[in-house]
C-alpha cells in the first residue's frame, strides 16, 4: 500500500471511529457505567467487533485489517478521548503481542476469535513482578495485579521453570483459574488477580533473552500512551470550552491571562506527548530497532502528561471540577491507572537509558528522521 | 558540483558530506573564542558556501539562488548540522528576513540593488524593537518625517543583533502619529553608514555582545528606500517576521539533537559520574524524547508551510515555545550532570559551543527573543484555542 492511500485509509478510520464513539460512548453513558459497571463495556465490545476495530493491527491472514501500529494508535487515542470502558488496552496489546511473537498455531487459533469479539485478555499491569513458579507444568498461587476484562477469557502470566522464564497462557473462568477483580478507583477499567490451583496452561511462550517481555511491554506502552494522549487532548478541549462559558467578575474566565497561559502550557505538553507517541508509532511501523525504546519514552511522557492535564483541568474547572458529575475525576482516575500500565515513568526511562547506552556504544543512531 | 545532484538524494547527501568533511578541517570551522574571530569565521563560512553554490540556494534563480525545494533545503540543513558545521548566524536577517520582505514588497530597483550583496557577505540587521516597544512592537515611536525626497528619522532601536557589523538595516518608523498604532508605521531600508546612526553594543547575560542599541539622530533616508507604501509598514513587517520560523529554526532543533547525543557519548567515553545517577539518566532520556518530539513537530511545520496549509500558523507558536524551553532545559540539565566542573568557565561563543552554562544562558535568551514565550502563550490561547482577548 502506498503512503497516500494508507494516509487516506487512516483518516477515514479515524473519522469512523470518532463518529461511532460519539454515538455509542457518550459522556453520559460513561458516567452511568461508572456508577453501575453494567452494560456499556459489553455493548462497546460488540460494536468494536462488528466494526472490525479488534483486528485493526492484526495481519489479514488472521482476519485483521492489517493497519499496523498507525491504525491501532488511532483507535487507542479515540478510546482515550471518550473514556471508553472495557478491556481494549489489555486485549489489543495481547493480540498485537501474539501477532508479533506467537507461534502459528496460537495465532490461528486465538486471533480470529479475538477479532470477532470472542476473546478478552488479562495481562500483568507492570511486568515488574517476580514470575510464578511452574511445577510439573502447572501453576498455583496468586498472580500480581492484572489489567483485564471483567471476566477475561485468557490471562498471560509470567512464570518460571528451572530458571527458564516463560509466559503462560491460562484459560480463565474454570475452577483452577479464577479471576478476582479488585475494587479500584477507575471504574472504567478492570484490574484484579488470578487465583491459580494447579492450572494447566493453554500454552507456554518461552522467553528469548528478554525480547518476549520487551515485546509485550512495547505493545502495552503504545496502547497506554495512545489512551493518555487522546484523553489529555479531549479533556483540555473541554476545559477550554468551559472557561469560555463560565463568567466571573463580569467576564469569561477564558479571558484571564493567567488561565490562558496555563491552557497554552497544557496544549504544548499535549502536542509534545503526541509527537513523542508519533515517533514511537512510526518507529514501530518501520520496524526500527529503537522502536521499543521510543515506546517506553512515549508512554512515560504520555502518562505524565495526562496526569498533569487531568489535575490542572480539575483545578481550572473550580468547584464543579471536583464533583462526581463532571468528567475531570474520571480522566484523573484513568490517568492514575494509566501511569502504572507497562511500568511507571521512572522504570520505563531506565529501560530506555539501557537501550540508548547500548546503541551509543555500538555506534548506532536512534534518532534519524525522514522529512 | 553539489547542487547538480539534487535529483538523487543519496548522491546529494554524499556530495554534501564529502565537501563538509573537507571544508571543516579549516581552523575557521572551530568554535570561536571571541567576537572578532567569530565575525571573521562567519565571513569565511559564507564565502566557502558560496564557492559551492550554497550561499543562498533557497533563493529564486533571478536573485542568484538555486530555487531549491524545501526538501533539499532541509537535506542541506541536516547535513550541515550532522557535520557540526557552523550556522550562518550573522546572516540571519540577510538570508531570511530581507529576501522574504523584498521579494514581496520591494521595488525592482531595491531587489537588484540589495539582494545580490547578501551572498557576497553583506550583513543586515533589524531595527524593530525599541525601549518602549518590545512585546508591544506596534507602540514604536521612532519618528520619520518626510522632507522632499528624503525622510528624516529620529529615535532609538534596541536588541538589534549583529548591527555593529551590519551594512544595512530594515527599519520600522512612525510616520503618522494620529493614526491607530498599527496604521501609522512605515518600513525602510537604512544604510548603517548614514550620518546620525550610532550603534552601542549591549552586554548580554551569556557574556556576548551580539545585540546593540541603535541611536538615530536626524538620519536622512532617501524615499526610494521605503519598502511598501507609507503607513503600511506593519503589514510589511508581518512578512519579515513570518520568515523567522522556517529552515532557520529547523537547524536549531537539529543541533540540539547532536548536542545531546554528543553529550551522552562523551559521558560514556569518560565514564562520567552522572551516568550512575538514575534520576539524571531518566531526565536525560525524557529530554532526549522531547527533542525528538520537537524535531517531528518542526518537520510537520515545514510540511505545512510547504503546502501552504493554514495549520502552519497554529504550529509556529508551539514550535517556538517548545524548542526554546527545551534548549534552556537541556542546558540546565547539562550543568547539573557535569556537576561542580560546570562552573569553571569555558567561554562559549556560538552554536558550536557545548559549554553547559553558556548553553543554559543562551537558551534563556531564546525564551525571550523573537517574540517572548509569554507572547507565544497569548497567541496559542487566542489564535489556536480561540480564547477571548482580556
Amino acid at each position: 500500500m502506498n503512503i497516500d492511500s494508507l494516509r487516506d485509509e487512516l483518516a477515514a478510520l479515524r473519522e469512523s471511529i470518532a463518529a461511532t464513539l460519539t454515538a455509542e460512548c457518550s459522556r453520559q453513558a460513561v458516567h452511568d457505567f461508572f456508577d453501575t459497571q453494567r452494560g456499556l463495556d459489553e455493548r462497546l465490545w460488540a460494536v468494536a467487533a462488528e466494526q472490525g476495530w479488534l483486528g485493526i493491527g492484526i495481519p489479514e491472514a488472521y482476519g485483521g485489517l492489517a493497519l499496523g501500529a498507525h491504525g491501532l494508535d488511532i483507535l487507542y487515542r479515540q478510546l482515550g478521548r471518550n473514556m471508553a470502558p472495557g478491556a481494549f488496552v489489555p486485549t489489543l496489546a495481547a493480540a498485537q503481542w501474539l501477532a508479533d511473537i506467537g507461534t502459528e498455531a496460537l495465532k490461528s487459533s486465538l486471533l480470529p476469535q479475538l477479532i470477532r469479539g470472542g476473546r478478552t485478555f488479562a495481562l500483568p499491569l507492570t511486568l515488574e513482578h517476580p514470575p510464578l513458579p511452574l511445577r510439573n507444568g502447572e501453576l498455583s498461587g496468586l498472580t500480581s495485579l492484572l489489567l483485564s476484562a471483567r471476566s477475561p477469557s485468557i490471562a498471560i502470566v509470567p512464570a518460571q521453570e528451572d530458571g527458564v522464564r516463560v509466559f503462560a497462557l491460562i484459560e480463565c473462568g474454570k475452577p483452577d483459574a479464577q479471576f478476582v477483580p479488585a475494587d479500584i478507583w477507575d471504574k472504567t477499567r478492570c484490574v484484579g488477580r488470578l487465583t491459580l490451583s494447579q492450572a494447566l496452561p493453554l500454552a507456554l511462550i518461552t522467553e528469548r533473552q528478554g525480547s518476549v517481555a520487551a515485546a509485550l511491554r512495547h505493545c502495552l506502552c503504545l496502547a497506554a500512551a495512545g489512551d493518555c494522549v487522546g484523553g489529555a487532548r479531549a479533556l483540555l478541549e473541554q476545559t477550554v470550552e468551559y472557561l469560555k462559558q463560565r463568567v466571573q467578575f463580569g467576564r469569561p474566565l477564558a479571558s484571564f491571562q493567567a488561565l490562558k497561559h496555563r491552557c497554552a502550557n497544557l496544549a504544548a505538553a499535549v502536542i509534545q506527548a503526541g509527537e513523542m507517541l508519533d515517533q514511537a508509532v512510526h518507529a514501530t511501523s518501520d520496524r526500527e530497532p529503537s522502536a521499543g525504546m521510543w515506546a517506553c519514552l512515549a508512554k512515560a511522557a504520555a502518562g505524565e502528561t495526562l496526569e498533569l492535564v487531568a489535575q490542572e483541568c480539575l483545578q481550572l474547572h473550580g468547584g464543579v471540577g471536583f464533583t462526581w458529575e463532571y468528567d475531570c475525576h474520571i480522566f484523573l482516575k484513568r490517568a492514575l491507572l494509566n501511569r502504572d500500565i507497562a511500568g511507571n515513568a521512572a522504570s520505563l526511562r531506565d529501560r530506555a537509558a539501557d537501550y540508548f547506552t547500548a546503541a551509543t556504544l555500538g555506534g548506532q543512531t536512534t534518532a534519524e528522521l525522514r522529512l | 558540483m553539489i547542487l547538480d545532484k539534487i535529483h538523487d538524494e543519496g548522491a546529494f547527501r554524499a556530495a554534501l558530506r564529502q565537501w563538509l568533511a573537507e571544508v571543516l578541517k579549516a581552523e575557521q570551522a572551530k568554535p570561536a573564542r571571541d567576537a572578532r574571530t567569530y565575525h571573521r569565521n562567519q565571513l569565511w563560512w559564507m564565502s566557502e558556501r558560496n564557492k559551492v553554490g550554497l550561499g543562498t540556494p533557497h533563493w529564486p534563480r533571478a536573485y542568484g539562488g538555486a530555487d531549491l525545494s524545501l526538501r533539499n533545503q532541509v537535506i542541506i540543513a541536516e547535513e550541515i548540522t550532522r557535520a557540526r558545521a557552523p550556522s550562518l548566524g550573522q546572516f540571519t536577517i540577510s538570508l531570511n528576513h530581507v529576501p522574504a520582505t523584498l521579494m514581496k514588497w520591494g521595488t525592482e530597483a531595491q531587489k537588484a540593488r540589495y539582494l545580490p550583496g547578501v551572498s557576497q557577505g553583506v550583513i543586515w540587521c533589524q531595527g524593530f524593537s525599541e525601549p518602549g516597544a518590545g512585546s508591544d512592537l506596534a507602540a514604536l515611536r521612532t519618528r520619520a518625517v518626510r522632507v522632499g525626497d528624503h525622510y528624516v528619522v529620529n529615535g532609538q532601536k534596541i536588541w538589534s543583533s549583529h548591527s555593529m557589523y551590519a551594512k544595512h538595516c530594515i527599519l520600522l518608523t512612525r510616520t503618522d502619529t494620529d493614526a491607530p498604532k498599527h496604521k501609522g508605521i512605515t518600513y525602510f531600508i537604512m544604510d548603517m553608514d548614514t550620518p546620525g546612526v550610532e550603534v552601542r553594543p549591549l552586554r548580554q547575560a551569556n557574556g556576548l555582545a551580539k545585540f546593540a542599541e541603535i541611536f538615530l539622530t536626524d538620519v536622512r533616508i532617501p524615499a526610494a528606500n521605503r519598502v511598501g507604501p507609507e503607513n503600511e509598514g506593519w503589514d510589511v513587517a508581518q512578512t519579515t517576521l513570518a520568515s523567522e520560523r522556517g529552515v532557520l529554526s529547523f537547524e536549531r532543533n537539529e543541533r540540539l539533537r547532536y548536542m545531546m547525543e554528543d553529550f551522552f557519548a562523551d559521558a560514556l567515553r569518560t565514564q562520567a559520574a552522572w551516568l550512575q545517577d538514575c534520576e539524571l539518566r531518566r531526565e536525560f532520556m525524557r529530554l532526549f524524547a522531547e527533542v525528538q518530539g520537537c524535531r517531528r513537530l518542526m518537520r510537520k511545520l515545514l510540511e505545512q508551510s510547504g503546502t501552504g496549509s493554514p495549520a502552519a500558523a497554529t504550529t509556529v507558536p508551539y514550535v517556538k515555545l517548545i524548542n526554546t524551553e527545551l534548549r534552556r532545559n537541556v542546558g540546565d540539565f547539562m550543568i547539573r550532570a557535569v556537576g561542580p566542573e560546570a562552573h569553571s568557565h569555558a567561554p562559549g561563543f556560538d552554536e558550536l559551543s557545548s559549554d553547559p552554562t553558556f548553553t543554559y544562558l543562551t537558551g534563556l535568551g531564546g525564551t525571550i527573543a523573537g517574540g517572548s514565550n509569554e507572547i507565544m502563550r497569548n497567541i496559542i490561547a487566542e489564535r489556536v484555542l480561540d480564547m477571548p482577548k482580556g
